[in-house]
């Protein structure tokens, strides 16, 4: 099968990351890694891979409209408000790992065949990446679903500026996701950053308040989805539960990052990144089977 | 030298935290009526945690924020309404806007010791809204000293108005008190406060250590109703204070009845440092977490000592409560492998 | 059988490592990564290989170097080994090894004597250096203490008067002076220690090297001492600079590995500290010390003196470092000196 040319747009952190993981891909082909700064440590780790780098920015995409049929934005809400009108008007699919929220909410485990029709996806946050499917679970398999509540820990290191700035938008994006997936009447987020040393993994709380829990009704399903979203993110595990204490319904769970170029502990970053990956090859192979030629449609 | 000692009484804030944050809006009515007739400066009020924390992670209040905000108000004529923020828990959006709506006039932004730059923001809106802003470090023994006057430097530069640490699990001892208090008074501009926890039986004695090092804000709340072992205990403080020739500006015979008020009407049983508390303390794990250990080591037929001690081994933060559960689950699938 | 060269590093080692075992104890079962493949990085990797070889830490050495022609003219004796691995890196793009606990960042971009006819090199080598180091380091999952060295110089020129130079004695130096390049660079890269510590969460000691003295040390390194060696070795007279009244202090390289090891595992995260011989000694008694162990008489002269010539000082006060880790007994001045010349002649050599 032919690949699909998808660029990324930012070369941070998590932007080499997803190099790292489209390199791997059968589905995927990075046609142009795109940054600002030619000497970043992210540039310098796409040139040793072999792949195109440009340090123009969105104009590299504005300029050569035919580079790609998909791109990762991992570059902040504000510009990708901007970069999303430019991708709109080339027909160019989006995979937003930014705070924007311009399109709907992408889940993989969850909602992957609803996102195929939609030109920019939104990939939530990397604690609703974690609970959503926990919370889509419980929604799906108990009466009344009054309240969602998830706690999220993750390693002080791997917070980064952007994420600590945005703890609120964090938290607002999170409950609205947990309110979608779990059609819950209330839902509320919570995020703890741990300094240890070293670092500790992240890990996830799903407390649900429901009319008279039902655990055996739940495992089926939680079980499938689990194992659905193992399916891209190895290191996803359940610690705790599904159990009920006082009351309520508990779930733990841990993501152990697969180290690509993020480090391990990092779970909360790999986690949001291999969803995006998941959707992406979600697209190619979609295509493929349209025949989606890899120019079609293009305005040029 | 500054012999003026600003009190700020957490009764009704941390005393949430020993009653498993079910501190009514009749009971705050009360306190608040009482304390305010003492002159105290500024009454906090809010969920163990501050605003927003309402939680099943950390226990769901019995009154929802805006009734405790708008009773305490309506409460207070010349105490300052306080509260308490953090970050992660609780938003501008959703929590600080309303508050301010409902009058508060002090806002204490809180994070995790080495976690200021998360309050950025907070704190930037509440001095915006004119509101008198702290900058508050909690479970500040889990970092260096130089370290708590870096994160404390940053909360000044976001513009906090004072700058309050807390020894949330009750580990130090006063020498530790005095010389973080020396640090944070050789970096800031602004007045430096202690609020202290009784675990080790020190909450006194390192408020005293940390007003003769220089501080001059010193939380203490009604016969020590706090998290855990409870806090300093006010009456106590405020006596104590006055004997070292500091003022408070509250009138003692008025404190005392207020405290009586709060024994009588408030808190269910006296703080006391019970045995589960000393080990708290010496794990460095935070007070507030005695009630839902207890609860869970129930549930799971461990021995709450050892859940404390492996908490501290993980060095688990405030707010990190969902950990109790798997700490709990662990020991006691070690405890059955072993038998 | 004549004694080889690496068992009698061992021989000054051991003592050391003995007394102190207890403090490095965190550092067994551990991969300790060290950039930088010059005196400092070599000493502590013999530390290292001896704690694994008598004490059986199981230590993973891995040394990063940018051409290895140290190890390879002086050190084979590791390159045999399966506990210690070496690569050829530039500091300025360094990739740490991904299973690193440890890390001990002790490169520098250009030799003493060529810092100031290369000042760019050496000021951009010291930043770059140090900002690939820490970049890299956030990617480590396990990591648990990095040892930055600095230098004593960051302190700046100290009056005379001072006898020995405390962690706070800070005088600020001439940024627009050319010698001055390489302790402004100092200076900056400290600064970017605090930021990453802070930033970036990383744990981060330093350390400020004062004059270091032992084998794996070449006789053209630009300070007194070791021109004084090198003035004997040639058999010449030995030319003191000024009245021979200037004051400094030399640290054993056996002692300083072993301190900076103390460091590496237990130093407390924000922390510096002076690393040097708190002995000081006027260069006239380390003339007539090195003087002492040629069997010819070896001659010493006084140049230029005048009252042009400024007396300087350069003595650290270690009692921090000494009180806190209670490390007191240390290698003589006399046995570190003849130490260092018997290596100096054995290796004559293969000095470049």
């Amino acid at each position: 099968m032919k690949k699909t040319n998808v660029a990324i747009l930012g070369s941070g952190n998590i932007g080499t990351d997803l190099l790292v993981k489209i390199h791997r891909s059968k589905y995927l082909h990075c046609s142009a890694f795109i940054g600002r700064n030619l000497r970043s440590p992210g540039m310098l780790k796409a040139q040793e891979l072999g792949v195109f780098v440009s340090a123009e920015g969105i104009d590299y995409i504005k300029n050569n409209p035919k580079s790609c049929e998909l791109v990762f934005d991992a570059t902040s809400a504000q510009a990708h408000i901007e970069h999303s009108k430019v991708f709109k008007e080339l027909n160019i699919t989006a995979i937003d790992l930014t705070p924007a929220k311009l399109g709907p909410m992408c889940v993989p485990s969850v909602n992957l065949s609803d996102c195929l029709n939609e030109k920019n996806v939104n990939m939530v946050t990397c604690g609703g990446q974690a609970s959503t499917p926990i919370a889509y679970a419980i929604g799906k398999t108990q009466k009344n679903v009054q309240y969602v509540e998830v706690v999220s820990a993750i390693a002080s290191r791997s917070a980064g500026p952007a994420t600590r700035a945005n703890l609120d938008e964090y938290i607002h994006t999170t409950e609205e996701a947990l309110k979608k997936f779990s059609g819950a009447a209330k839902t509320k987020a919570i995020l703890n950053l741990n300094p240890a040393t070293p670092c500790i993994d992240m890990q996830t709380t799903i407390m649900a308040k429901v009319e008279n829990p039902d655990i055996e009704k739940l495992k089926p399903l939680l079980n499938e989805i689990v194992h659905r979203i193992q399916s891209y993110v190895p290191g996803y595990q359940i610690v705790v539960g599904p159990l009920v204490e006082n009351g309520r319904i508990v779930v733990t769970i841990k993501v152990k990052g697969l180290g690509d170029y993020l480090p391990a502990y990092a779970g909360n970053l790999d986690i949001i990144n291999c969803a995006a990956i998941a959707m992406a090859e979600e697209y190619a192979r979609h295509w493929a089977e349209e025949g989606h030629s890899s120019h079609k449609g293009k305005i040029i | 030298m500054n012999k003026k000692i600003l009190i700020s009484d957490p009764t009704l804030r941390d005393g949430n935290h020993a009653v498993r944050h079910q501190i009514t809006a009749q009971q705050m009515a009360t306190y608040c009526k009482a304390a305010d007739a003492a002159g105290i400066p500024i009454v906090e009020v809010g969920h163990g945690n501050g605003v927003g924390a309402s939680s099943l992670q950390l226990g769901e209040a019995i009154i929802s924020d805006e009734i405790m905000l708008r009773t305490a108000r309506e409460n207070l004529k010349n105490s300052l309404l306080g509260i308490h923020v953090i970050p992660g828990f609780a938003t501008i959006e959703k929590d600080l806007k309303k508050a301010i709506e409902y009058g508060v006039d002090v806002i204490r932004v809180a994070s995790h010791c080495t976690e200021a730059d998360l309050t950025q923001r907070h704190i930037e809106f509440a001095r915006n809204a004119g509101k008198n802003t702290y900058g508050v470090l909690m479970m500040s023994h889990m970092i260096s000293p130089e370290g708590l006057a870096e994160e404390a430097k940053k909360m000044e530069s976001y513009g906090a108005e004072s700058l309050v640490f807390m020894d949330s699990s009750g580990h130090y001892l006063p020498a530790d008190v005095t010389e973080r208090v020396q640090r944070l008074k050789d970096v800031l501009n602004i007045p430096v406060g202690f609020h202290a926890h009784n675990n080790l039986g020190m909450g006194i004695a390192n408020s005293v250590a940390a007003v003769e090092a220089g501080a001059t804000i010193l939380d203490g709340s009604a016969r020590g109703f706090g998290a855990g072992a409870g806090n300093a205990q006010i009456e106590v403080l405020v006596a104590v204070l006055e004997r070292m020739g500091y003022e408070t500006g509250i009138d003692l015979y008025k404190l005392l009845d207020a405290c009586d008020i709060a024994e009588a009407e408030i808190i269910p049983s006296l703080p006391t440092i019970k045995s589960i508390s000393i080990v708290s303390g010496l794990s460095g794990v935070f007070s507030g977490f005695m009630k839902p250990v207890e609860r869970v080591s129930k549930q799971f037929n461990v021995d709450p000592r050892d859940v404390f001690f492996e908490l501290g081994r993980r060095k688990i933060i405030a707010g990190q409560e969902d950990y109790i559960i798997e700490v709990a689950a662990e020991l006691a699938k070690k405890a059955e492998s072993q038998t | 059988m004549k004694p080889l060269f690496e068992d009698a590093l061992r021989q000054d080692l051991n003592p050391l490592l003995q007394s102190n075992l207890n403090n490095l104890s965190d550092l067994k079962n551990s991969h300790v990564t060290i950039v930088g493949g010059g005196f400092v990085g070599l000493w502590v990797s013999e530390a290292l290989i001896t704690l694994n070889d008598v004490y059986n830490f199981n230590i993973k050495i891995h040394l990063q170097t940018l051409t290895g022609k140290n190890i390879k003219s002086w050190a084979q004796h590791l390159l045999h080994r399966s506990d210690f691995v070496f690569s050829q890196q530039d500091c300025r793009r360094s990739k740490l090894p991904e299973q690193s606990n440890y890390i001990l960042h002790a490169a520098t971009p250009v030799t003493p004597h060529l810092q100031q006819s290369q000042p760019i090199l050496a000021a951009t080598g010291i930043a770059e250096g140090t900002v690939s180091c820490f970049e890299s380091a956030r990617l480590l999952p396990e990591l648990k203490n990095i040892l930055y060295l600095s230098s004593g110089t960051v302190y700046g020129s100290q009056p005379f008067d001072v006898l020995k130079i405390s962690e706070n004695n800070f005088q600020s130096n001439d940024p627009s002076i050319l010698s001055n390049v390489y302790s402004e660079s100092k200076r900056f890269a400290e600064a970017l220690c605090v930021s990453y510590r802070n930033e970036a969460r990383l744990p981060i000691v330093i350390a400020r090297p004062f004059a270091l003295l032992g084998p794996y040390q070449q006789s053209t390194t630009p300070w007194a001492l070791h021109s004084f060696i090198a003035d004997a070795l040639s058999a010449r007279p030995i030319r003191i600079l000024g009245d021979g009244e200037s004051v400094r202090s030399y640290l054993y390289g056996a002692d300083a590995a072993v301190w900076f090891l103390n460091l590496l595992s237990k130093g407390k995260s924000g922390s510096s500290y002076n690393i040097g011989n708190p002995q000081g000694l006027k260069l006239i008694e380390a003339a007539q010390i090195v003087s002492r162990f040629f069997d010819n008489k070896i001659e010493i002269n006084l140049l230029a003196q005048g009252a042009h010539l400024k007396k300087t000082r350069f003595v650290p006060d270690t009692s921090k470092f000494q009180n806190e880790f209670e490390i007191h007994q240390m290698t003589s001045i006399n046995e570190s000196i003849f130490k260092t010349i018997s290596w100096m002649k054995k290796n004559k050599a293969l000095a470049i």
